[in-house]
């Protein structure tokens, strides 16, 4: 069975890209990532090996998240973007806001599934083992974070604009 | 329609199984490459490079008991002292048992008791 130092080694750069993205910035996303990982050591010992330890450890790592914007009633660290704010101002100097604006304009459950894909590199089930829904929603969840993403980033970076 | 060809490419970029033959279809289909360029490039962008600091990394491992980042030398250093350590302190507890013996190695050990049996009080020989 692995250790939690264990654990540590091999998810703490996952995690913390994932929180980093969902809190909007490093120091806060380091906060999480150490509560996340006191968890799991105090959970260690009920770990069963099922070849999802990666699931295991992001779910700890979202009611981590979840448990902290309750605590701090927050909404997404940043503000999501107000309909047509996008079109007006096309091309945002900082396309780095532009994609944290347009990460915090998802829904919870499309933004979390996308982000545990696209910076913790899980695949369909562990997502779905991490969240509790299944492959197929994880799928259609992440696909609908991409059209969304897309629409909302068109024209503000290095994305091409989008064509549908 | 279009969202179900997007689904596809979407799964494809992910690395999930998809249908071959559907692959093919959505590629071809109007918007098809568009969106698996469009979501290659999203993915690209998401990548920043950010890292925790090193000085968390090290407080949690201290925390966790896991491996520290200190250096090699340094680590073999601490053995090579922790070694000498043991050496001295093993030849001295060799040193001090002669001291407090006081006689040389190749003599037997000074008897600390002596128990003297007299015959006809302590013990009597018997016949047969």
């Amino acid at each position: 069975m692995p250790s939690a130092a264990d654990l540590f080694e091999r998810h703490h750069r996952p995690v913390f890209s994932f929180l980093r993205r969902l809190a909007g910035s490093s120091e806060d996303a380091e906060d999480l990532t150490q509560e996340v990982f006191v968890r799991v050591l105090k959970a260690i010992d009920g770990y069963q090996e099922s070849g999802l330890e990666r699931a295991w450890v992001f779910r700890i790592a979202r009611n981590v998240w979840l448990d902290d914007r309750r605590a701090r009633s927050r909404a997404p660290a940043i503000e999501p973007v107000r309909d047509g704010q996008v079109a007006r101002f096309p091309d945002p100097p900082d396309s780095r806001l532009a994609l944290q604006q347009a990460l915090a304009h998802l829904g919870d459950a499309e933004r979390e599934a996308f982000l545990m894909r696209e910076t913790g590199g899980l695949g369909y089930v562990e997502i779905a083992e991490a969240t509790g829904a299944t492959p197929d929603a994880v799928r259609s969840r992440i696909h609908r974070a991409r059209l969304a993403l897309r629409r909302t980033l068109a024209g503000t970076g290095p994305a091409r604009e989008a064509k549908t | 329609m279009q969202t179900e060809v997007d689904e596809v490419v979407s799964a494809f970029v992910d690395g999930e199984p998809v249908d071959a033959g559907e692959l093919a279809s959505a590629l071809a289909a109007p918007g098809g490459r568009e969106a698996l360029l469009d979501f290659m490039l999203l993915r690209a962008r998401l990548v920043d490079g950010a890292e925790p600091s090193p000085g968390f990394v090290e407080r949690m491992r201290r925390r966790l008991g896991g491996r520290t980042g200190a250096p090699g030398w340094a680590r073999v250093v601490g053995l090579a002292a922790a070694a000498a350590v043991l050496a001295l302190a093993t030849l001295g507890a060799l040193d001090l048992g002669r001291a407090l013996r006081g006689n040389r190695p190749d003599e037997p050990p000074e008897a600390t008791r002596v128990i003297r049996y007299e015959p006809g009080v302590d013990w009597r020989e018997s016949e047969g």
